[in-house]
């Protein structure tokens, strides 16, 4: 029997486990590689929210898919993977945020999705926490939340039995069909995927992927203190801003009764501390929604790295004629949430699988608009 | 919120931080002392008037040192020149920014769990000491005090004073180590002292060498103990102790080297609060403690396995000590021979540099005053002194080194990590503290990792050096409060 594999997945995130895991369903023999733990960078420190987020089409289609494959995975996975339908309601401050609330009702009914609009009373009654006074907000109702690390784990474990393997190394040098390991070690392979997250730059130096760090704080346990997932609505315009700092109310009740509460986006810092200016920062935001939430004991705090593109979406595919890896990275602020979309589409491309996803959109080869990447 | 400068700040107020203060104003210096147990005295003099604990007490407040009890320092911070130490406590928040910070943050016991250590009725050695101080009543209990060290012996003695019935003291150490620890001790009269006497107020209990706790029974709480060599005994509390761990979390957040080397007195470590987060780093501190060949040329084998390592420096701590039974797998402060860390400003003293005692304490936290405030000369002269306390302390060491089967009581079902409820069967099954923290949320409820990250240390052989701010669980106001302010002072 030949040694070679079929593919060979650089990466143990969220996405390459993903890949992995779909080219293996579709019976490629497949290595993982990756010098972190399973589940580890930017998917051990996200928050895991499933969302379906409409800031463009091409956003829409893949997080609607990929909200559509978790759906379909969901009696498969662990209970560890902890997964619960809370829903996720946007809180709109005032007259015009609800209004753009009303505008992505809309957007969402004509697609299909399954959302309500909520007025100052309903909204105070479905989260009694938030402050009074809040105009409404957008019920999603079919979002989720989920534990990375353990459906990471579950996926590999699934390449394994149908074959495949994982390595734990450095991977120093790749191409379409090898990968050169710290050490020396060469690995050949049909294809190469790679899925290296916000680093993934240094095995591909054009990539146009840079860190956009995050920081998270986490409570004690106080089980219903919120019910959804609570997102600002001007978290869309603050997030995709491409201001250096910026920060988001963004609470999330899991599944344990603690609270999880984000987020922050910084570019230019390439450290993994946690600042207590930026956590300061985080909790004054969502106290302004919030209030009460001072009084909640915060038990552990951590910082995380996206992988930011120019265009804010990710990058799938292979560049025609380059001696490079299948790109699978890019995915930001929702990699966990399309890590299904993703691994669809890196099957679909490889295997010719079908998807109902259009491959141009997320090209490797689309014109990034001449942003510097780096 | 309260903010304010300090010359010299001092973290914790047992016998290290008492000594710290009492030296530093002694040459002047304005000294404020943080604890966060309302009264001082720290694991061994909290509540105790007489003898040294009352002299010490009286010493530091005749001396002019600001004492604030109750307050949880949560994080420390270099900020401009300055150790930024930030605070919680029933007075509410607080910022401190101090030209010197000397971290005496004592120890805690470390527990190994074995099958039934969860039950009610089964305590820690000092956990049930302090209970008793507080005013539990354990007038005719039977109770098993297990582990190892002198702390069993103390423990029991306080007990049986109390009216407990002291049933059995089980020590898991050989006779033979024993043995030569006696001969330590007798270079030392005055603990040998303390040792006799302690013996002699019970001396009706069987103190049973190479014996240890193998399982607590119960339905509701505890009812016996089965010994290792199967004997049953039937208690209606235990106690138990495998000995102590320095609280070294502090001193990781400051970006502090933390090494392996039983002998804590390395050479002085560069490095930076980030530096020291990164495995460049930790291989740095490895590099070190194996060419400071220990004061007392005793060096154990740690040959660390570096896993999950990253170009970037940035990530993963997933190192593996080889013999955990030998004792290297306890982190200890690294400092210079006059208590200074590798970081600028930032001295420590006592049990984080390693488990010593309250002589080795009350010395090196005298010497990290005398720094602190400038007098290093004065440390200096202490150098000799400290060296025989430590040198005392390495020998209690290598006589109460953990054996292979304590480190093996658990079986599958046991609970490790009780904030989370997470067996040995699920921290078996992953092969680092990070895969075994994400897999399982092992060390990730409130006491974050405090109990099972060193018994996980310890079993496994794993590297757990993951604290991050808030060390201690803290309110969002109080966060909020904290991290914004004085950003320019
Ligand atoms: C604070 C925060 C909150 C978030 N919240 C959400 C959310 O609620 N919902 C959501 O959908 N998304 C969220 N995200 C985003 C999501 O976490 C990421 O998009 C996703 O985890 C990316 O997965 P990945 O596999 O691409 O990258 P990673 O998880 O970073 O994995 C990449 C892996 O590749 C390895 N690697 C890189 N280079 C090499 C090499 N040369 N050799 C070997 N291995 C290599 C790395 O070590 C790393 O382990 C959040 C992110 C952050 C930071
Ligand atoms: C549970 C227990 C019981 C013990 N009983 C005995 C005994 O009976 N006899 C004996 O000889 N030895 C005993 N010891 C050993 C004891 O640790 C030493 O003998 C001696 O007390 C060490 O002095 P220290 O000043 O270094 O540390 P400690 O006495 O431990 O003092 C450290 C102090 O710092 C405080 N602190 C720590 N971190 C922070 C923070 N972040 N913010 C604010 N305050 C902080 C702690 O609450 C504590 O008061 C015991 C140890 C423990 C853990």
């Amino acid at each position: 029997m030949s040694t070679k594999h079929d593919a060979i997945v650089i990466g143990l995130g969220i996405v390459g486990c993903a890949c992995a895991w779909a080219l293996s369903r579709r019976g490629l023999r497949v290595l993982a590689v990756g010098d972190a733990p399973i589940g580890g960078g930017a998917t051990a420190a996200g928050m895991g929210h499933v969302a379906i987020m409409d800031d463009s089409e091409a956003q829409f289609r893949l997080t609607a898919r990929s909200s559509e494959l978790w759906m379909a995975l969901r009696d498969e996975l662990p209970s560890e993977a902890a997964v619960d339908y809370c829903g996720t309601l946007w809180v709109a401050a005032d007259e015009e945020e609800l209004n753009a609330a009303k505008g992505k009702h809309a957007f969402y009914q004509k697609r299909g999705v399954r959302t309500e609009v909520l007025d100052e009373t309903s909204i105070a009654e479905a989260e009694p926490n938030l402050r009074s006074g809040l105009a409404g907000g957008l019920r999603i109702i079919d979002d989720s939340i989920v534990y990375p690390p353990v459906v990471c784990e579950w996926m590999l474990a699934e390449v394994v039995r149908r074959g495949g393997a994982v390595r734990f190394a450095h991977v120093t040098g790749a191409t379409r069909t090898r990968v050169q390991l710290d050490g020396g070690d060469v690995i050949d392979a049909g294809v190469v995927v790679l899925a290296g997250g916000d680093v993934s730059a240094r095995l591909c130096a054009w990539l146009p992927v840079r860190p956009r760090k995050g920081h998270l704080v986490i409570t004690d346990r106080y089980p219903g203190f919120c019910r959804h997932e609570l997102v600002e609505l001007g978290y869309l315009k603050n997030a995709h801003s491409h201001a250096a700092e910026s920060v988001a109310f963004n609470l999330q009740p899991r599944p344990t009764g603690q609270m999880l509460l984000g987020s922050s986006r910084q570019y230019g810092v390439e450290h993994e501390e946690v600042e207590a200016r930026m956590v300061a920062w985080v909790i004054e935001r969502a106290k302004l929604y919030m209030p009460r939430i001072g009084s909640l004991r915060v038990v552990r705090a951590w910082t995380g790295f996206r992988a930011a593109t120019p265009d804010s979406l990710p990058i799938i595919g292979g560049r025609d004629g380059v001696d490079e890896p299948v790109i699978a990275t890019g995915h930001e602020g929702l990699g966990l949430t399309t890590s299904l979309g993703t691994a669809e589409l890196i099957a679909a491309i490889l295997t010719g699988a079908p998807t109902p996803l259009d491959a141009a959109a997320y090209s490797a080869s689309r014109d990034f608009g001449g942003h510097d990447g780096h | 919120m309260r903010a304010e400068r300090a010359r010299v700040a001092v973290v914790g107020a047992g016998p290290a931080g008492i000594a710290a203060a009492v030296a530093a104003r002694s040459c002047g210096a304005r000294v404020v002392l943080l604890d966060d147990n309302p009264d001082m005295g720290g694991q061994i003099w909290r509540r105790v008037q007489d003898g040294p604990a009352g002299e010490w007490r009286e010493r530091v407040k005749q001396s002019g040192a600001e004492i604030r009890g109750g307050v949880t320092v949560f994080d420390a911070e270099k900020v401009g020149g300055r150790v930024r130490l930030r605070c919680d406590g029933a007075a509410g928040a607080s910022v401190i920014d101090a030209e010197r910070v000397v971290l005496a943050t004592g120890a805690r016991e470390l527990f190994l769990p074995f099958p039934g250590w969860t039950l009610p009725g089964v305590f820690g050695v000092g956990g049930l000491q302090a209970l008793v101080k507080n005013g539990l009543d354990v007038r005719g209990k039977r109770i098993v005090v297990g582990g190892t060290g002198p702390l069993l012996l103390a423990v029991a003695a306080y007990l049986s004073d109390r009216g407990a019935r002291i049933e059995l003291i089980a020590e898991q150490a050989d006779k033979s180590r024993m043995l030569g620890f006696a001969g330590a001790m007798i270079r030392q009269p005055g603990k040998l002292l303390q040792g006799a006497k302690l013996r002699a107020s019970i001396i009706d209990v069987e103190y049973r060498f190479g014996a240890w706790i193998a399982e607590a029974r119960g339905d509701d709480r505890v009812r016996q103990v089965v010994m290792s060599d199967g004997g049953v005994i039937e208690v209606d509390a235990v106690a138990c102790g495998y000995g102590l761990v320095g609280n070294t979390q502090l001193a990781q957040v400051v970006g502090v080297g933390i090494g392996h080397q039983a002998s804590a007195i390395g050479e002085r470590q560069e490095g930076t609060r980030h530096l020291a987060l990164g495995t460049g780093e930790e291989q740095t501190q490895e590099g070190i403690g194996h060419q400071a060949s220990g004061i007392w040329g005793r060096q154990e084998g740690t040959g660390h396995l570096a896993r999950g390592t990253r170009e970037d420096g940035r990530k993963s701590k997933e190192t593996r000590s080889a013999d955990p039974k030998a004792g290297a797998w306890r982190g200890r402060v690294v400092v210079d021979d006059v208590m200074r860390t590798s970081v600028e400003g930032v001295l420590c003293a006592g049990e984080p540099l390693g488990i010593g005692g309250v002589e080795t304490s009350l010395v090196e936290g005298t010497m990290a005053g005398y720094t602190a405030a400038g007098r290093e000369e004065l440390a200096r002269g202490l150098i000799p002194r400290r060296r025989r306390e430590r040198a005392f302390a390495a020998a209690m060491e290598r006589t109460f080194a953990l054996r292979e089967e304590v480190l093996r009581l658990a079986r599958p079902e046991t609970i490790v990590c009780r904030c989370e409820d997470v067996t040995m069967a699920r921290i078996a099954a992953c092969d680092h503290w990070r895969g075994a923290k994400l897999l399982t949320r092992c060390g990730m409820g409130p006491c974050q990792g405090r109990v099972c990250g060193a018994a996980v240390e310890a079993m496994m052989g794993w590297r757990v050096r993951d604290a991050r701010p808030p060390i201690y669980p803290v309110s969002m106001n109080a966060l909020a409060a904290t991290g914004g302010a004085m950003e320019d002072a």
